[in-house]
């Protein structure tokens, strides 16, 4: 039960909400916060480390009452509730900036990117707050006299130094003595960038990650998950993200993100020295540039794509994270994929009346007709409906042609989820492109002698597809020849026709061994082919021709295209290529 | 720092407000605009201090060839000159001795960390170069205590900064390829875990 000390507090934070959104526009818009009485209340809306917090993905604000109270900062009702409006309505102000903050913040930690969230805390703390404390004369520099707590870590050292030196306060006022010469000139940095950076602040962002840096090396100890509990109790943007759908865009690498990764003391316009060596991108090049993991080209590869979504702190498995990656990837690649003209097959036509009846849908009632039969409606009686029949239709129906995938993820393949599988990345494009005209698609993902998963059937769920496309077994390599045989030898011709597409390297030859039934597997696939009736493509990361491999120009000669997608660059010329062949293919059928 | 000076605040806004006229380039034989020895005359005549002999003018005039040398430290005593012409220094003859001081050997030490182009838009700079002045003139902004005003001096000095700036960039310098490695090291490790 929450105590009368903390109801009253309750009502002297409503009374200063108004207040506190008029620091930053009379216009601000945001709903009332929540506030927490009790531990109970607290854990409901997930507030852990912090006396307050943020919710990006409701625009809400979070304040626990009982540890504002046991934090010693009830008191600045105004300055608490103005600070976490600043995080709605200037830094980050959504879950896309931050993730883009983030990101370049990670940038600038190699070895520590798990501080990431905390670092970027730190920064947009530090604009908010110095935004406050300057323009609108709120007492932040109190807050923070209230939080502050003895042993202070080098990272929090620092930081707080870095306000004392913001709001002209003397050496000690928040910091505990001695402050290393060093310390002091990374804190004067550090303030200047604030400053610098004050409007366009995800600039400053990698910048500030560099400095922070040297203190998370110096401190062993450092964890991430304790951190927040030894900086004062104020993390309010950890979280931020939970909940939250993922904001679109973070894929792509913005312009500058590793470039701006400097350490601040190197950028004459922030220390206003000019010390003649050129170490620029020092660390945010070898990031951008690395054999592994370096974000090559305009977008990230899908693990770092997960981490900064992690660091958001958006619950998510790394497959889902995968399902969105190639999902989003694959958005401006899509193509026309096939469709069939078919006579349209019904059409309505009036053929007469008949009794509406009790129990039969009361939309059905032909009114003008049952006041003609009597102008006293007595329903049951008197009412009629109109009966509907169906002739053959003269006019032609584009019917779409479902997709049947088979998703190759053996050994030789690369992992999707961990780095860009261009083949994968062309499956989603075709499955997309399927979905996207009506047609379902049936996936299996396949690697060794009964290792398969698939949609088991024809489904219009993109999720489901893209999970199987995004799969990984790692195992050996045998195409489920069985299930390429079961989809397509009971197919009618009254059925949809189907594509079918296979993603492999050269382990695709597999699909032409024998079953389990010892069924050619040539046999099997010709028949697919036929019954099918929507042809047949391979996605092939090979490291040849396809041209000098005899199955393979076997397989072609008996109907299927065969595309050789390597590199990300081969993926718009094969997207063109598929749809031209499949637009030639679908006019050749028409006629 | 023993005696309160004036607000720091009005010396600030009087250095945002520094009249195109106290940037004009200074003259040396047949070129420039400002005779700075001429406007240092005129400042200590309105400051109601004693007439400099003339021999201590010497320095605030410069031939052509010296120009280029000098053109900063000239530019920034006139900037100075507009300073001291503030209401508070008016009539505060005692700082007759620390002003000519200040003008003729203290501010060479210094004027190259604040080029006149630059400093005049750097709030940082600003400051440091009003209380450089205060704390030449053996005065503290007022309202500050003394530990406060050479607390906040320390904190912009941009001589001291420069100093462990250059000393930490060589240490930094060093750590570059050791961060590269780690960036990378970083990068595989995230990689080859993924997904576990």
């Amino acid at each position: 039960m929450a105590s009368q000390q903390l109801r009253e507090l309750r009502e002297q934070w409503e009374k200063a909400w108004p207040d506190a959104l008029a620091f930053w526009s009379r216009f601000t818009k945001l709903s009332d916060p929540s506030y927490c009485l009790t531990i109970t209340e607290e854990k409901r809306e997930g507030l852990s480390d912090s006396f307050a917090m943020i919710r990006l993905n409701d625009q809400k604000v979070v304040v626990s009452l009982r540890k504002a109270l046991d934090e010693g900062v009830a008191e600045f009702a105004r300055e608490i509730l103005a600070h976490e409006i600043g995080h709605h309505v200037y830094v980050p102000a959504n879950l896309l900036d931050n993730g883009r903050m983030i990101a370049r913040i990670r940038r600038g930690l190699p070895n520590r990117e798990a501080f990431a969230p905390l670092i970027a805390n730190l920064y947009a703390d530090l604009l908010i707050n110095d935004r406050l404390q300057r323009q609108e004369n709120l007492r932040m520099a109190d807050v923070y006299k209230a939080i502050v707590k003895p042993n202070q870590k080098p990272l929090w050292k620092f930081y707080l130094r870095t306000y004392e030196i913001l709001w002209s306060l003397p050496t000690g006022t928040l910091t505990e003595k001695p402050i290393p010469r060093a310390m002091e000139a990374d804190a004067g940095l550090a303030s200047r960038l604030v400053r610098i950076f004050a409007r366009d602040w995800l600039e400053g962002a990698g910048k500030y990650a560099v400095l922070c840096l040297t203190y998370l090396l110096q401190d062993e100890d450092c964890d991430p998950k304790n951190i927040g509990l030894m900086m004062g109790g104020w993390c309010d943007t950890l979280q931020a993200g939970k909940g939250g759908s993922i904001p679109a865009g973070l894929i792509d690498i913005d312009e500058g993100e590793a470039g701006g990764i400097i350490h601040p003391m190197f950028d004459p316009e922030i220390s206003g020295v000019d010390l003649g060596e050129n170490p620029f991108d020092a660390i945010g090049k070898s990031n951008a540039t690395g054999s592994l993991g370096g974000s090559r080209g305009q977008c990230r590869e899908p693990f770092e794509y997960g981490q900064i979504l992690k660091s958001l702190g958006l619950n998510m498995s790394d497959h889902d994270v995968a399902v969105r990656y190639y999902r989003e990837r694959a958005a401006p690649y899509l193509v026309k994929f096939p469709t069939k003209q078919i006579q349209k097959a019904i059409e309505p036509q009036p053929e007469g009346l008949d009794t509406w009846d009790f129990g039969e849908s009361l939309e059905k009632v032909d009114w003008l007709e049952s006041v003609m039969v009597s102008p006293v409606v007595i329903p049951g009686v008197t009412t009629r409906q109109r009966i509907m029949g169906t002739v053959e239709g003269l006019e032609l129906e584009k019917r779409p042609v479902d997709l049947d995938l088979y998703v190759d993820c053996s050994g030789s393949m690369p992992n999707p989820q961990t780095v860009l599988s261009p083949v994968a990345l062309a499956g989603a494009i075709i499955a997309l492109s399927a979905l996207r005209v009506g047609s379902a698609v049936q996936a299996t993902l396949w690697s060794g002698t009964n290792q398969f998963e698939t949609t088991k059937g024809f489904v219009r769920d993109t999720d489901q597809v893209l999970r199987i496309l995004t799969g990984y077994l790692g195992g050996g390599t045998a195409f489920p020849i069985h299930i390429l045989r079961d989809t397509f030898a009971t197919r009618k011709k009254t059925d949809r026709a189907v594509h079918v597409l296979v993603i492999s390297d050269d382990g695709v030859t597999t699909m032409f061994d024998t079953d389990e039934r010892k069924n050619s597997g040539w046999k099997i696939s010709e028949m697919a082919l036929k019954n099918g009736r929507g042809g047949g493509s391979m996605i092939l990361n090979l490291y040849g021709d396809w041209q000098s491999n005899e199955p393979l120009v076997k397989a072609n000669k008996q109907g299927w295209d065969i595309f050789v997608v390597r590199t990300m660059p081969e993926l718009v010329p094969f997207a063109r290529e598929f749809s031209r062949r499949q637009y030639a293919r679908e006019k050749s059928s028409d006629k | 720092m023993t005696n309160e000076g004036p607000l720091l605040e009005s010396l600030l806004r009087r250095l945002v407000d520094t009249p195109l006229e106290f940037k004009e380039e200074p003259r040396s034989g047949t070129k420039g605009v400002v005779d700075v020895a001429a406007v240092v005359w005129d400042t200590l005549r309105t400051l109601q201090f004693e007439r400099i002999p003339a021999a201590e003018l010497q320095s605030f005039r410069v031939d052509d060839a010296s120009l280029p040398k000098e053109r900063n430290r000239l530019r920034l005593v006139l900037v100075a000159c507009w300073l001291l012409t503030d209401d508070w220094f008016l009539g505060k003859t005692k700082l007759q001795r620390t002003v000519k001081k200040f003008l003729i050997s203290e501010l060479p030490k210094f004027e190259s960390y604040f080029p006149v182009d630059r400093f005049l838009h750097d709030a940082d700079r600003r400051e440091e170069f009003a209380r450089r002045l205060l704390d030449a003139l053996s005065l503290r902004p007022s309202g500050e205590s003394e530990n406060q005003a050479n607390d906040r001096l320390q904190t912009l000095n941009s001589v001291t900064r420069e100093k462990v700036l250059r000393d930490t960039a060589k240490a930094e310098l060093r750590a570059k390829e050791i961060r590269e490695a780690m960036a990378r090291k970083a990068a595989e490790d995230a990689a080859s875990r993924y997904g576990e």
